[in-house]
């Protein structure tokens, strides 16, 4: 058990989805900067992950000005309440189906009542947890529910999804009850770290700040889409092929609403770039809250790298990224197999964790062994990307998902090309938006999603044409520098924070 | 007389009005002909004419019932059936295509029309999972990226099974099947679509050698000489397509399956009579389905 640093209260309290000190990842780095770029804030953070056997130990070191910490785990916690025979509140449960009716409707929001912690926490003010698990209101609600909209044919499985999914939401309201106060609340996703903001925000009158990298509700579509465990037990007769099994639109409804949420508690809801600015505004956010702030980096940290010049490209391609399907390293790989038929010499390096999804590394690997590349394609692990710059010709990013990627700015930063998929900010970075920014002219190459052969073609001009990747390399070096500087961004958010502080 | 004309004409009104009251409902809108009728029969046959339509009278009414038989019969839903909810509506592949390619189209819809098409299997539905990874709408990108992932990680879990147990397999006898099923599945890959371009190369290049390896170990096999000509013809290697599409025929392919390549093979070598030749010698082709309109173009 790790001694985590303790106060009474902070300034600002970060609220941490799956990221920041234990798992890797550029949203992590990005919460690791601004600690450091604001050394004069106490900031607090609250780390919510799914089980505590999930993660290792801490990968970040934590800065100094990092005063609070503390963890929220959603399931697989000891505690759970004695089973007693209770009837339940009526009114709260007539709160809750009022509520469940809303669903039905196009935009819903939580209710008045449930925006008030003791509703979570009251057995006499609302539904408590052990009234949500052990009630007969709460088993007449839930068999009530199944019977009306539910049509999968298991009860079981509609009951301990309808358990799963809800359950988090008492261990939220639990932790935001006993966490230290702080003057502002900023939390970097909207899920459940959103609705825990969300519920802080609404008990202790303080405001809340959202920065979302990625879109939550359309990442977790990706892996409500991918996922296996999500079972679908309606038979030939039953399934209607036109429409996804109902226990995944169940979850993806139950993001959504968690997003609305938190959207609509948020005094400022800030995206990297317009896309998803849109995106959010289509999701709920109120347009006048949301605005952009794109991300910066240290220039100088990477600047140095440049002086390893090179006459030709070196012929290492890199994909800098954790080994998970948002990712798709399997077009990276595929990829690799197309470049390899005309540059025999090629390397693929792909660098990043592997422990978040175990099964889909495997399937990598066995890819690149099909593919008969498993000599040049090497899953290295976790490292520092200072160290991998000097020997990369190209940034590869095959994702299927991005917001607006560090470490595309750090490779530009090395004077490295990125060829990227054109998703979230990358044709932005690659190719520029407006017109001084174009102007600068091309950093790499832009490809759809899931296409190894505009994958390779990119790369293959690139590769191919020292002159162009001399070219693609000046002008990524310049963008960043011109746009994406720590500075832009922390002068950005020392507004925002003195605003909410103030 | 003219008192027994009289009397016979009522007679026959009377009987004539009986019967018609008695005709169904359909022909109500003839009824006046149909009573012209009967009194005719019944005015100028006296006796026959009355007996015959009293007949015809009995039967109909008693015996057939007209009236409960309704134009359009259904047949009902067995009792199961309603258990199991309402049939599932679907959509053709036809309806998804053009629904997929409404951009305006709200995205519920679309969306459903890609899942309807990726219920399916098969090249077509590949092809379109690919054109809807380049949407522009990110949810339907996602979910297009999402199935075409499913049905390709299938084949390569075959190739990576296969691969694995190759290496610890001893002996040709363990790595002859081996080899044929890595040799389909390679084949899998291209004929669903998969894999394209330079990938689709490599795939035939790989399938290939592993059919010529299970060739060499497993003996003669009609379905993988019919592979191994299909991979010829796929690389442009007509004669070697030829060789092999033969060879599957001399050990016992069913013409019907082999016909159509050897067509092919005749065909991309520009050699139309040959073509011909090959068609007539199956009659019973031009009533399959795929192939059957071909043969018809070429036999008129």
């Amino acid at each position: 058990m790790e001694k985590f640093p303790k106060a009474d209260n902070v300034d600002i309290m970060l609220l941490l989805e799956g990221t920041f000190p234990y798992v890797r990842g550029g949203v992590s780095s990005w919460v690791n900067q601004i600690i450091r770029g604001f050394p004069d804030i106490r900031f607090g953070a609250v780390f919510i992950g799914s089980k505590r056997d999930d993660y290792g130990e801490l990968n970040y070191e934590l800065p100094s000005n990092l005063v609070h910490l503390e963890t929220c785990y959603l399931h697989g916690f000891d505690e759970k309440p004695l089973i007693k025979e209770m009837h339940g509140n009526r009114e709260a449960f007539d709160a809750v189906r009022q509520l469940h009716a809303t669903f039905q409707k196009p935009n819903p929001t939580l209710d008045d009542s449930l925006r008030n912690l003791n509703f979570f926490l009251d057995p006499v003010a609302g539904v408590d947890f052990q009234q949500f698990l052990h009630s007969r209101l709460s088993w007449q609600f839930i068999s009530q529910l199944y019977q009306q909209r539910c049509n999968d044919p298991s009860f079981v499985d509609y009951f301990w999804t309808v358990r799963n999914m809800h359950s988090p939401i008492w261990q939220l309201a639990e932790t935001a009850h006993n966490l230290i106060p702080a003057r502002l609340y900023h939390a970097v996703s909207t899920g459940y770290a959103g609705f825990l903001g969300a519920l802080l925000h609404y008990s202790n009158n303080q405001p809340l700040l959202l920065s979302e990298h990625g879109i939550y509700t359309k990442e977790r579509r990706i892996d409500i889409f991918h996922s296996d465990w999500i079972q679908d037990n309606r038979n030939a007769l039953q399934r209607d092929p036109t429409e996804i099994s109902y226990y995944r639109d169940l979850w993806m409804r139950f993001f959504e609403t968690l997003g609305r949420f938190c959207y609509g508690a948020s005094s400022t809801i800030v995206s990297l770039y317009e896309g998803a600015r849109i995106r959010q505004v289509d999701d709920g956010a109120a347009p006048e809250r949301a605005t952009v702030i794109p991300n910066g980096i240290d220039i100088a940290r990477y600047a140095p790298l440049r002086e390893a010049v090179h006459d030709t490209p070196p012929l290492v391609l890199t994909l800098l990224g954790r080994v998970v399907p948002i990712k798709d390293i399997k077009t990276f790989i595929r990829g690799l197999r197309i470049i390899a038929n005309a540059l025999p010499h090629v390397q693929g390096w792909v660098i990043g964790p592997e422990d978040e999804d175990p099964e889909y590394a495997a399937e990598c690997r066995a890819l690149a062994e099909s593919l008969e590349i498993q000599d040049q394609v090497h899953f290295m692990g976790f490292k520092d990307p200072i160290d991998i710059f000097p020997e990369t010709g190209l940034l590869v990013l095959s994702s299927v998902s991005e917001g607006l990627p560090l470490v595309i700015l750090e490779a530009f930063a090395a004077g490295v090309p990125v060829v990227a998929t054109d998703v979230g900010a990358c044709r932005q970075l690659v190719m520029g938006y407006g017109a001084e920014d174009e102007a600068i002219g091309s950093a790499g190459g832009i490809m759809g999603i899931n296409n190894p052969q505009a994958l390779a073609a990119e790369s293959l001009r690139l590769l191919n044409d020292p002159q162009q990747w001399k070219q693609a390399r000046q002008a990524a070096i310049t963008r960043v520098e011109r746009f994406y500087t720590y500075q832009q961004m922390f002068d950005r958010y020392d507004e925002l924070y003195k605003a909410g502080l103030a | 007389m003219l008192l027994f004309l009289v009397g016979h004409a009522i007679a026959s009104a009377c009987l004539s009005l009986l019967l018609t009251s008695a005709l169904p409902r359909r022909v109500e809108v003839r009824r006046r002909s149909c009573l012209a009728l009967f009194f005719s029969f019944s005015f100028f046959i006296p006796v026959l004419g009355g007996l015959g339509m009293l007949s015809a009278l009995i039967y109909f009414r008693f015996f057939q019932r007209f009236d409960e038989r309704t134009e359009f019969s259904s047949v009902p839903m067995s009792p199961f059936m309603h258990e199991a909810g309402a049939p599932a509506p679907g959509m053709g592949e036809g309806g998804a295509w053009s629904r997929l390619r409404a951009v305006n189209l709200p995205r519920q819809i679309r969306i459903k029309a890609l899942l309807a098409v990726s219920s399916g299997g098969g090249q077509n539905a590949s092809r379109l999972l690919q054109l809807a990874t380049s949407d522009n709408d990110d949810e339907i990108r996602l979910l297009a990226f999402n199935l075409s992932d499913r049905r390709e990680k299938v084949i390569s879990a075959s190739i990576s099974e296969s691969l694995a147990a190759l290496r610890s397999a001893k002996g040709t006898e363990e790595r002859a099947p081996l080899y044929r099923t890595l040799a389909f599945s390679y084949w899998e890959m291209i004929f669903n679509d998969l894999a394209t371009q330079d990938l689709a190369v490599f795939f035939s290049r790989q399938s290939l050698s592993y059919a010529r390896q299970a060739l060499e170990t497993g003996g003669n096999d009609a379905s993988l000489l019919v592979l191994t000509g299909r991979l010829h013809l796929l690389q442009g290697d007509f004669s070697e397509a030829e060789r092999a599409v033969t060879a599957a025929l001399e050990h016992g392919a069913h013409r019907d399956r082999v016909i159509p390549y050897l067509a092919e093979i005749a065909f991309r070598q520009k050699n139309y009579s040959g073509l011909k030749r090959f068609f007539e010698t199956d009659p019973l082709l031009r009533h399959k389905p795929g192939i059957g309109p071909v043969v018809k173009f070429w036999m008129g």
